[in-house]
């Protein structure tokens, strides 16, 4: 089959590699049907994310259709349409159990490395290096999909791909970063960063009863997605964010504020410079410029969420002022179980339409080009959808 | 005390490793090419053991002490079921990759198989000197033979809707000199408990243990082919098939 591969910084390629195979009783083999890039492959691309082995198969946003089943797997038939969950989850153990699905304690392989970097290690993730466990992903013609008894969520209606498919991950992963603004009725959120994820923040915190939502980015292309949400927005280039927030709110700042920028964040400023010297100087792994200013616009009492994603350590992090506020911190890698039957049903009702984020689509063969083109946001491109099987153009 | 380790050395042996240790290094920095940093490995080492007033190569030479290790872990399952399935020692291998074969002779006797990357291939015999079901189990390995040490493992329930704690505690003897190579390789009996214990929780709770083993990947360079050699947890080649009992203990399928 082709799949792309990793082969270091900047450097990817479709190779053709040998089809999976069932390994596991609880593994299920998908022909994918669509994939998708997400941001958090550039952290790869960039070459942030350690242990990444040359000739890894990366992606962890896919759909297909099952063709084949391990024998303990008894809800999913040959010819099901199904979405897969970015987190691989064994059901069984105390996490799972607790709905803390992206904690599961039995499906990282490499769980020891996890665990000298972060003490405990969460669960494995699909194409996304051998620390989370090494598993090959889903930007391929064909994937194996481990515990899939309990993962996929079948596709029965006729909704095309591009409307479920981000079920994968940043669906998710944008509403629980806004469940994690702790929205009440009345509340403004801010989100910082208007890319995919932080298009699904917005998008979800107005079905989660946001009252305003104003979207901060630098990119026009993006504010004007936000806006067509219902956003008001703030270009990041203009001048001081902290003043035009605080205008913005009666001096008040926001209620709920989400980071949805990450550890690449740019700043046109000192401190973003700062966090850019000292990430090349291997200071620090993450540089935290949006987190610090996400902390010091949220108001007293408020709800800061973190949706990432961070890999490491941050430097002159302001926790003197997230005490000081007396401010709610949440954030964790999203437990995407949880959220695929509940918004599987918005997107069945009508309430929010995915697909729209979605700026260019490309045949698998071209994913090369596709990552340069999303890591340099040229022609205002801010989702990639891949098709497996079509024909280079 | 006639222990090497803490023997002092005549002043005439001292000075000469320490000679041949700076003969060693100068070599290395005057003359570089292949052999220059094997040269100052071995010569730092002979300088700073002549200065340390021990005598080179001492640690191999000695008895191997006695070490004691305990690793223990939180498995979702009722301890008699924890205890049974442990309980089937010829299932052991699944767990801890670096044994080959367990085979059960009689209630109390097994033979045990495993293979080192550093000593290559061990066996020895095995005898049952507790066994509590549902609770506890020790072991001795007979005297000559293999891996020599003794062991217990105890099952007690964990707090309320937890499982059972699991602690497995291993006594044995391996050489001071060795014990960093183990490490090296991922044989450090820490690391092989605290591995073996995690396929175990996953067997238990998610009835098959997680690998990759066998999955494709584009062509590799050199140096990630060598990368699994160092892992403390190899791969386990064989798949695995499902706990018998995990479908119709756990319910969820």
């Amino acid at each position: 089959m082709k799949a792309l591969c990793w082969y270091g910084k900047h450097s990817v390629s479709v190779e053709n590699v040998p089809d999976p195979k069932l390994l596991n009783p609880r593994d299920a083999i998908l022909r994918v049907t669509r994939t998708a890039i997400c941001g958090s492959d550039l952290h790869l691309y960039d070459g942030y994310i350690p242990t990444l082995e040359a000739g890894d198969i990366l992606g962890h946003e896919f759909m297909g259709e099952v063709i084949e089943v391990g024998s303990a797997v008894k809800n999913l038939r040959v010819g099901d349409r199904v979405v897969v969950p970015f987190t691989i989850a064994c059901g069984n153990c105390f996490f799972c159990r607790h709905q803390l699905w992206s904690c599961c304690d039995n499906s990282n392989p490499n769980a020891w490395v996890l665990e000298k970097l972060y003490g405990y290690s969460g669960s494995g993730l699909f194409g996304y290096s051998h620390m989370m466990g090494g598993y090959a992903g889903g930007q391929a013609q064909y994937v194996r999909v481990p515990f899939a008894d309990v993962g996929p969520i079948k596709i029965e209606s006729d909704l095309p791909d591009e409307k479920v498919l981000f079920l994968s991950d940043i669906f998710p992963t944008g509403y629980m970063a806004a469940e994690n603004a702790g929205i009440q009725q009345g509340d403004t959120v801010a989100v910082w960063g208007c890319g995919p994820v932080g298009q699904f923040a917005i998008r979800s915190a107005f079905l989660l009863g946001a009252d305003r939502v104003i979207a901060i980015d630098s990119y026009p292309g993006r504010l004007r997605l936000a806006e067509a949400a219902g956003a008001e927005t703030l270009d990041a280039g203009e001048g001081n964010i902290q003043e035009r927030l605080r205008e913005a709110t009666a001096g008040a700042g926001p209620d709920g504020v989400i980071d949805a920028v990450g550890m690449e964040a740019f700043a046109h400023s000192l401190g973003g410079f700062y966090d850019v010297v000292k990430q090349q100087l291997k200071l620090e792994t993450d540089r935290p410029t949006a987190l610090r200013e996400v902390i010091l616009a949220c108001r007293k009492g408020g709800h800061i969420s973190v949706p990432g994603v961070y890999g490491g350590y941050v430097d002159k992090f302001p926790l003197g002022a997230i005490f000081g506020k007396a401010c709610h911190f949440a954030t964790g890698q999203t437990h995407v179980h949880r959220y695929l039957r509940p918004l599987l049903e918005r997107i069945e009702r009508g309430e929010i339409d995915p697909s729209s984020i979605i700026s260019h689509h490309f045949p698998l063969q071209q994913a090369p080009q596709a990552y340069d083109l999303f890591l340099k946001k040229k022609n205002e491109c801010i989702k990639v959808v891949l098709d497996p099987w079509a024909k280079a153009a | 005390m006639n222990d090497s380790r803490f023997t002092s050395l005549s002043a005439p042996e001292r000075w000469s490793w320490i000679g041949a240790g700076a003969a060693l290094l100068g070599y290395a920095a005057l003359r570089r090419g292949a052999l220059a940093i094997p040269a100052a490995a071995a010569g730092s080492y002979l300088l700073l053991r002549g200065a340390a007033n021990r005598r080179p190569g001492a640690e191999l030479a000695h008895r191997p002490g006695r070490c004691r290790l305990a690793r223990s872990v939180m498995i979702n399952r009722p301890p008699d079921e924890v205890y049974a399935a442990w309980r089937r020692l010829e299932d052991l291998p699944r767990f801890f990759p670096h044994l080959e074969s367990v085979t059960v002779r009689d209630e109390k006797h097994s033979h045990w198989v495993a293979r080192s990357r550093l000593s290559g291939k061990l066996e020895w015999d095995c005898e049952i000197t507790d066994d509590q079901p549902g609770r506890t189990l020790a072991w001795r390995s007979a005297a000559g033979m293999g891996f020599k040490h003794s062991g217990e493992i105890h099952f007690r329930p964990g707090p309320p809707q937890r499982g059972t704690r699991v602690e497995l505690r291993w006594s044995y003897r391996v050489p001071g000199a060795w014990r960093g190579m183990l490490a090296l390789v991922g044989e450090a009996p820490g690391q092989v408990a605290r591995e073996g214990l995690r396929r175990f929780k996953q067997w238990m709770e998610a009835g098959e243990i997680a690998t990759i083993a066998g999955q494709p990947h584009g062509p590799r360079t050199r140096l990630a082919e060598l990368a699994p050699l160092f892992s403390p947890a190899p791969p386990v080649h064989e798949p695995t098939p499902l706990r018998p009992e995990w479908l119709e203990r756990t319910g969820t399928a």
